[in-house]
């Protein structure tokens, strides 16, 4: 071995050892002890997409690999954005209403990681993710972060003409919905606090006693939150931490890690990689989903042939492609069955409506036994 | 074929637009511990109920401690770290391991708890004082964390299938145990055949055993609730039927009245038991003689009228008071009461705090182990895993149906799977109505409502058109 490869092994190993020690000073403080790990998920972006219960999956099993002392879960998921005056909102981009898939990722995500601490920071939630936020019974909030309630949940059982039958739907939600408060040790007050947070028609004030707030559905209290019947409870970081249903405002993760009570720590930012690569994913998927379903719906990428069978073949193709995608991501289904009514079934449904298609045009082309496409139908014997 | 309406069937809930937008079904919901996490030191305080004297064990959450409880009529006691500390109502469920295990209790079922290192103090006496099981307590408290002990409770094993067997099993008094999930709309996810076939296997062991149904239900048909209603009478009049809550909504409020004890998950509700056809609420006549059965239901099995009528009309007012000490909770047919559960523009469903508090349901448990602790059983076990194979099983065929019913209706009306010959098109659409007729009769009449299927005399009868058709392009040929 010459002088040259020498240098370079040592090199390395010296390199090796720096990258080693520098990892183990990342761990230890200066004392020695080991400096506790908090654990980060960007929970950012749309309810049931961007936040979906295919990533939450992937992250718990990250997260307990790692074994974090603290799990900080940063939530920024609003329908509506903070430009009051020109309001314009993406209706796409709204919360999905998946309570009972929440309920169980949430469930999911405590059970696994039950030893572990979990803290909900809200940097802004407005909609459904309102009550994801609910969901934690340690929650801080950023400055300037809303607590917005949920408008849409209590507009789902509008549709129904009968006063009876609506009240009925919309209580059936409401405790849905108020589950959350109760995972989220509010469970003495889910039903004060999801009333007005899910019915614009309720009230909410708080009576203080002591250090206890109670929670009441009227505006008779000593502070008031909403007394409105056209909207929802709404709550900023400043009222949500008076009346402490927030324990305490923070402007960044040093300021609540100090607050729960850690002067050092070491961030693992795996969690907050995991979300965001899934993000990009999915988006990207549903990006080339809809870009192929427009292209059907318009006549492209089909070739120049004007063989039937040829066109068919493309569209099956396509066809075949956005299914791959849907059911790669469950996120693309759901925003493509709200979007244009397509599910998975119903896009097998259309491929084998193809399909026979195809078979009758090349039947058709053959000259077997004759007769147009769709031959046979009627006649008789309908189910009815 | 044309989606046929039924008028003749009074649907009722469905909690529509959980069904119409296809939201409120979904996969069962399994065990999940305690989310209190083992996190810092913590103060805490511990009331007992009326078995431990009433009396305030003041500690921290890390403590060694020792708990003496009663199982099965046997006094026994658990020695090691106080894990957490969580309320359920007016209880707290507590959660203490050592070596062995980890055992969760609620605090209504504790005698006493001692700290084994001396550093928690009772309110205004030492427990050890409190009860005759004193001398029992001191020496166990003496005896350190993980040290085995007297009348200690058997450790689980477990069934090849899974789950643990009960304790000395073949060797016991202790009840058998039967979970039955039922999940999905009430006729076709929820119905009364998978209860019978539960029921029939705990027969095989004799009367007394634990049969608990675990609810997650939007409603459906008031029909298939009347069939389930028949037979959760009959094996109640044997059995201890036991409902655990995560989803009854509805017929599904009403299926689950028939159990004397219901427990919640955490995030368990019911209520919203509205009946309507089509679009209206019924009303009169039938309304009265509704709210009537379900309010003889109720009580039937201990639960309050007050209560579940507020769950069905807008009209009825539901308020409670808390119990005490002294006084149990008491439910009110109107405002009175300190906490109002439904005013007369509400309608009722009911959380799990509030179903605790107000005594209508007798505990939260996530999971099976803290079910267990609620029942009085010395840990979670099932007697045999049938209850999970037929849910399973039944939900496999539900999910095939729904898969394959879409794509033979369009079949058998000729609008699928088609050739260009006339013959081999009727041909076809005689196979997709004969598959359908066979679907039906699987399915039932109830299951094949909800999943739109035709009636099987429709089906027959167009079964016998297409045969006639085929006959005749035959022997034109």
């Amino acid at each position: 071995m010459r002088f040259s490869d020498l240098k370079v092994i040592g090199t390395l190993a010296t390199l090796t050892f720096a990258a080693t020690a520098g990892q183990a000073l990342a761990n230890d403080s200066d004392s020695g002890e080991k400096v506790p790990v908090v654990y980060t998920i960007e929970l950012n972006g749309q309810m049931g997409t961007d936040i979906h219960e295919d990533m939450m999956e992937k992250i718990v099993e990250d997260a307990k690999e790692v074994q974090p002392d603290v799990i900080v879960l940063k939530m920024n998921s609003a329908d509506y954005n903070k430009n009051y005056h020109l309001m314009n909102p993406d209706r796409k981009e709204f919360g999905k209403f998946k309570l009972d898939e929440y309920v169980e990722m949430i469930r999911n995500f405590k059970n696994e990681l039950s030893d572990v601490r979990q803290v909900i920071w809200v940097e802004d939630s407005v909609g459904v993710a309102s009550l994801i936020a609910m969901s934690w019974c340690e929650m801080y909030m950023s400055p300037g972060a809303r607590l917005w309630g949920l408008q849409k949940l209590h507009d789902v059982a509008q549709n129904w003409s009968d006063e009876d039958v609506r009240e009925k739907m919309e209580a059936a939600w409401e405790g849905m919905g108020k589950g959350f408060f109760e995972m989220g040790c509010k469970g003495e007050f889910a039903k004060e606090l999801g009333d007005a947070m899910m019915d614009p028609e309720n009230q909410l004030s708080a009576n203080f006693k002591g250090r206890k707030v109670i929670w009441v559905s009227n505006f008779d209290g000593l502070w008031g939150i909403d007394n409105s019947e056209e909207q929802v409870a709404n709550f900023d970081a400043e009222t949500a931490e008076d009346t402490m249903l927030s324990d305490g405002t923070v402007e960044s993760l040093e300021d609540l890690m100090f607050l729960l009570g850690y002067r050092e720590y070491a961030h693992n930012t795996q969690g907050d990689e995991i979300a965001a690569k899934y993000k990009e994913q999915w988006r990207r998927a549903y990006k080339k989903c809809v870009d192929t379903f427009e292209d059907m719906q318009a006549g492209r990428g089909m070739g120049n042939s004007t063989d039937p069978v040829r066109q068919l073949m493309a569209r099956k193709r396509m066809l075949d492609e956005m299914l791959r995608q849907m059911k790669r991501y469950n996120a693309v289904e759901r925003r493509m069955e709200d979007e244009y009514g397509l599910t998975v079934d119903r896009l097998k449904g259309m491929i084998e409506q193809i399909e026979d298609e195809i078979r009758q045009a090349r039947e058709g082309g053959r000259g077997g036994r004759g007769g147009s496409m769709g031959g046979g139908r009627g006649g008789g014997g309908k189910i009815r | 074929m044309t989606k046929r309406r039924r008028n003749h069937a009074i649907t009722f809930s469905l909690l529509a637009a959980g069904c119409l937008l296809g939201g409120m079904t979904h996969t069962v919901a399994l065990a999940n511990s305690s989310p209190t996490a083992k996190t810092s030191v913590e103060d805490v305080r511990i009331k007992l109920g009326t078995r431990g004297g009433n009396k305030t064990w003041r500690g921290a959450v890390g403590d060694q401690v020792t708990i003496a409880f009663t199982k099965a009529g046997k006094n026994q006691t658990f020695t090691g770290e106080l894990i957490s500390v969580r309320t359920a109502g007016r209880s707290s469920i507590i959660e203490v391991a050592n070596t062995e295990g980890k055992k969760v209790f609620l605090t209504n079922d504790i005698k006493s708890i001692t700290s084994v290192q001396g550093t928690a103090q009772t309110s205004d006496t030492t427990l050890e004082k409190t009860d005759g099981t004193s001398s029992e307590q001191s020496t166990s408290s003496r005896i350190p964390a993980g040290v085995s002990m007297e009348n200690k409770t058997p450790k689980p094993s477990s069934h090849k299938w899974g789950y643990p067997t009960e304790p000395m099993n073949g060797n016991t008094d202790l009840p058998k145990v039967f979970f039955l999930p039922i999940e999905g709309g009430v006729g076709d996810g929820t119905r009364h055949n998978e209860m019978k076939q539960i029921g029939a296997i705990a027969d095989q062991y004799g009367p007394g055993q634990i049969i608990v149904l675990k609810v997650k239900s939007p409603g459906g048909l008031v029909a298939e609730a009347d069939r389930i209603s028949e037979t959760l009478l009959d094996l109640g009049t044997r059995h201890t039927m036991v409902a655990w809550i995560q989803s009854a909504i509805s017929a599904a409020a009403y299926t689950s009245l028939h159990c004397r004890q219901i427990y919640f998950m955490q995030t368990g509700n019911l209520g919203s038991a509205t009946m309507f056809a089509g679009q209206t609420a019924i009303s009169g006549q039938t309304l009265d003689a509704w709210v009537k059965k379900f309010g003889d239901m109720a009580v039937e099995h201990g639960h309050s009228r007050d209560l579940v009528e507020a769950m069905i009309t807008n009209g009825q007012l539901c308020s409670y008071d808390p119990g005490d000490d002294e006084n149990p909770p008491q439910i009110y047919g109107t405002l009175e009461g300190e906490i109002i559960l439904s005013t007369d523009e509400q309608n009722l469903t009911i959380n799990a705090t509030d179903a605790v508090a107000c005594g209508f349901a007798d505990g939260i448990a996530d999971n099976e182990e803290e079910l267990a602790v609620l029942l009085g059983l010395p840990h979670w076990y099932e007697t045999t895993d049938d209850g999970r194979k037929i849910h399973e099983n039944w939900q496999k065929t539900l999910k095939a149906a729904n898969l394959e019913l879409p794509s033979l209706g369009l079949k058998a009306q000729g609008q699928r799977g088609m050739t260009n010959d006339p013959l081999r098109n009727l041909s076809r659409r005689l196979d997709a109505v004969n598959k359908l007729i066979r679907w039906s009769k699987k399915l039932g009449d109830h299951t094949s409502m909800m999943v739109q299927l035709p009636p099987l005399e429709a089906l027959e009868g167009a079964k016998k058109n297409l045969e006639e058709e085929l006959r005749r392009a035959r022997s034109q040929q």
